[in-house]
């Protein structure tokens, strides 16, 4: 009788000790998982912003160049260039219209007297003489 | 004992109901009294609005070529409230951003007056420097992050280019330092080049930084849309160049120069002298800055004529064959003597009134037409209106009513005086005769893109009115194209390979205190090519030119300008030239010859 009476005094309560263990557990890991989902949520957070950055880095720097591309490219900055390189190293010489001709396609590779085959009568101008400036 | 126990659970009792009270009643205050305060309080420390900057669009010419665009820029700010070592910032900043140590020292050191310390404070948003490259802002924060210099950011910004400086720059104007157009289609197209600016509210931490997870509202930028221009660029720099070809010349008060394409009213030039660089305005003279071609007036003198005699033909009055007794050179009219400039004629046909630029000849085909049939044709020709061209500052010109004529004006009306008609009327009325009697709308915009290059709105042409039947515009053009030959007025103009029609004039100049300047004349041609087809029309008017031997004429000064320009403009067009009109002189059958000899 006094044996069974110690024996129930002594019951340890496992299944509760399990199942608060358990939810202590599930709570301890749901906490941390949050915990480091949050950060998880802050570290993608700062890579967009990252990326984000660079894109518009890099939008910015192509634009950039683009601009600086057509300035040098237009026709008033070739312009300035053709007049530094007449003083420069590359000399360049108009060719004014009066030095242009035009020659008719049929007149091209007959035994003609001048040079080239064309004959002087099909050369013809290609600028009216009365335009003045030439 | 009984009795002291109870007072003391009643004391305790009572000063906890007490605390608990003012406790309670201090949450009432905070939570429910003072809501709005603290939550509008905490929402301006953590959550800010963000501004998401749109971009402006482009200005480009018919083939693509750029006009206007942006450089994006950075303008360098410094929070001196959480800058630790601003003398070591200074150094930083003054070595890239090329500025005095000192001026930068200084800027940091400002100081304002901060409300909830009441009290000077170091100030949290200072300008340092604008437009700044990009390049030289990713060094400097480079720079600054090795070093571990807190307290800089950058803010995005964009400057306006204008890659080809002065060419075109009636046409393109420019921007204020608020980004919005003052003048040409930088203004005019204002609401399709601005775009929208976008933002995005998010929160930052105690130490001010954006926390990206918990963004919240946000609207992209909606980036303005690029506007394509109907100017051929390749036109317009032959354009500029003649154009300079003639102030170095002439120096004239101004010059202007149009061309356009007959058939859709596209503008493919439109130059102006003086002029100014579109990056470099300051100091820039308001004359320089006038788009003349459509902001000032002149009398159009001679070109005028075809009005007059387009306006007589439709109306069966005569025919072009008719003779008009030219009086040999002196007309008396109400009391006043009108006079034909070179030489005296006796009769001439209509045809040959046109071609000979005879003055009496059209003033008795306006004395015919009478004031009010002449004046409906100048209305019709569109003179005393605006073309409604996307160009802003646009002047109608002046067209008196009739009942406002003096007794002379119908013979000064016909031959283009006591007009005020602006340089893109005169080219639009040409334009028509060109077209056959159809007035095209003259544009400037061919259509607006979006930054994938999808249209977003097309300007097709448009037919104003029929101004004459096409008979009509047929015996004008019969006359104009014979005004370009030895027997005209303006053999310049003549285009070798192109059959070429146009009227020249040669009025003198109004003064502003009424009457005429002595001395002064305004010249033009207006013309197109081929006659037959028109590709091309131009207007060339030279403002009081100082032309020295030269007589100053429309045929002799401004004529061979637009003969040079078309001939250029023909070959970059690729037109195939006609041998039918290869009539000038061959410079090297000259030379065989003398070989030969």
């Amino acid at each position: 009788m006094i044996h069974n009476r110690r024996r129930n005094e002594n019951l340890l309560p496992a299944a509760k000790i399990v199942l608060f263990s358990f939810l202590i557990l599930v709570l301890g890991a749901g906490g941390l998982y949050y915990v480091n989902a949050k950060n998880e949520v802050h570290r993608f957070g700062e890579q967009k912003k990252q990326l984000e950055r660079e894109i518009l880095a890099t939008v910015n720097r192509d634009e950039m160049i683009l601009a600086r591309i057509a300035m040098l490219s237009s026709y008033e900055s070739l312009r300035k260039r053709q007049q530094q390189e007449k003083e420069a190293f590359a000399k360049l010489v108009p060719v004014s219209d009066s030095a242009l001709v035009r020659i008719p396609v049929g007149a091209i590779g007959g035994n003609a007297s001048m040079a080239g085959g064309v004959r002087a009568s099909d050369v013809q101008a290609v600028s009216n003489p009365q335009s003045g400036r030439q | 004992m009984g009795v002291s126990s109870r007072k003391r659970a009643f004391w305790i009792g009572a000063v906890a109901a007490v605390i608990f009270t003012g406790v309670s009643l201090r949450l009432v205050d905070l939570q429910v009294a003072r809501h709005e305060y603290y939550s509008t309080l905490a929402l301006e420390k953590h959550s800010a609005r963000q501004v998401i900057p749109a971009r402006r669009g482009s200005i480009t010419d018919a083939t693509g070529e750029m006009l206007a665009t942006n450089e994006p820029v950075k303008t360098v700010i410094v929070d001196a409230s959480i800058t630790k070592r601003p003398d070591e910032l200074a150094e930083v900043l003054a070595r890239h951003l090329q500025m005095p140590q000192d001026v930068v020292r200084q800027k940091i050191a400002r100081e304002v007056w901060s409300a909830p310390r009441e009290s000077m404070s170091p100030s949290p948003y200072i300008v340092i420097q604008r437009e700044v490259s990009e390049f030289t802002a990713e060094a400097l924060m480079k720079e600054l992050g090795q070093r571990r210099i807190r307290g800089v950011s950058l803010e995005q910004d964009f400057i306006r280019v204008y890659p080809n400086g002065s060419m075109l720059c009636h046409v393109v104007g420019f921007m204020n330092r608020a980004g919005a157009g003052v003048e040409g289609v930088e203004r005019e197209m204002q609401q399709w080049l601005s775009g929208h600016d976008g933002f995005r509210y998010t929160e930052r931490d105690r130490t001010g930084r954006e926390m990206v997870a918990f963004r919240k509202l946000e609207r992209p930028a909606r980036d303005g849309s690029n506007v394509r221009l109907t100017i051929d660029l390749a036109l317009q720099d032959i354009v500029e160049t003649e154009m300079d070809a003639v102030v170095a010349q002439f120096r004239p008060k101004m010059a202007t120069c149009i061309l356009m394409r007959p058939s859709t009213g596209e503008i493919l030039a439109m130059v102006n002298r003086p002029h100014y660089n579109l990056n470099q305005r300051d100091g820039v003279p308001d004359e320089a800055r006038k788009n003349r071609a459509i902001m000032d007036m002149i009398e159009p003198g001679s070109t005028f004529k075809l009005v007059t005699t387009a306006a007589a033909l439709d109306c069966k009055l005569v025919k072009p064959d008719t003779g008009i007794y030219c009086e040999h050179g002196k007309f008396t009219y109400a009391g006043t003597t009108l006079h034909d400039s070179h030489h005296g004629y006796g009769e001439l046909t209509v045809h040959d009134v046109l071609v000979k630029s005879s003055n009496i000849g059209v003033a008795k085909m306006g004395i015919m037409l009478g004031s009010h049939q002449l004046y409906d044709y100048i209305k019709r020709f569109g003179f005393g209106e605006r073309t409604e061209i996307a160009l802003p500052g646009e002047i109608r010109g002046i067209i008196h009513p009739t009942h406002l004529w003096s007794k002379i004006s119908i013979t000064h009306v016909p031959m283009g005086h006591e007009v005020g008609a602006t340089p893109l009327q005169v080219i639009s009325a040409m334009s028509t005769v060109a077209n056959r009697g159809a007035m095209m709308q003259p544009q400037i915009i061919s259509s607006i893109v979006d930054a994938t290059g999808k249209i977003e709105a097309d300007y097709p042409p448009v037919e104003v009115r029929r101004v004459i039947p096409t008979e009509v515009a047929e015996m004008v053009v019969s006359a104009l194209k014979e005004v370009v030959s030895k027997k005209g007025t303006a053999a310049a103009a003549h285009v070798p390979g192109f059959e070429v029609a146009g009227k020249t004039g040669t009025a003198q100049k109004t003064s502003p205190n009424g009457g005429y300047e002595h001395g002064k004349y305004v010249v033009s041609f207006a013309g197109f090519l081929p006659a037959d087809k028109p590709e091309l029309c131009g207007l060339v008017l030279i403002d009081d030119a100082h032309t020295g031997n030269i007589p100053n004429y429309g045929g002799t000064v401004a004529a061979p300008v637009f003969s040079r320009i078309a001939t250029r403009a023909m070959r970059y067009l690729n037109k195939t030239p006609s041998p039918e009109f290869l009539k000038v002189p061959n410079p090297l059958a000259k030379a065989e010859e003398r070989k030969s000899r």
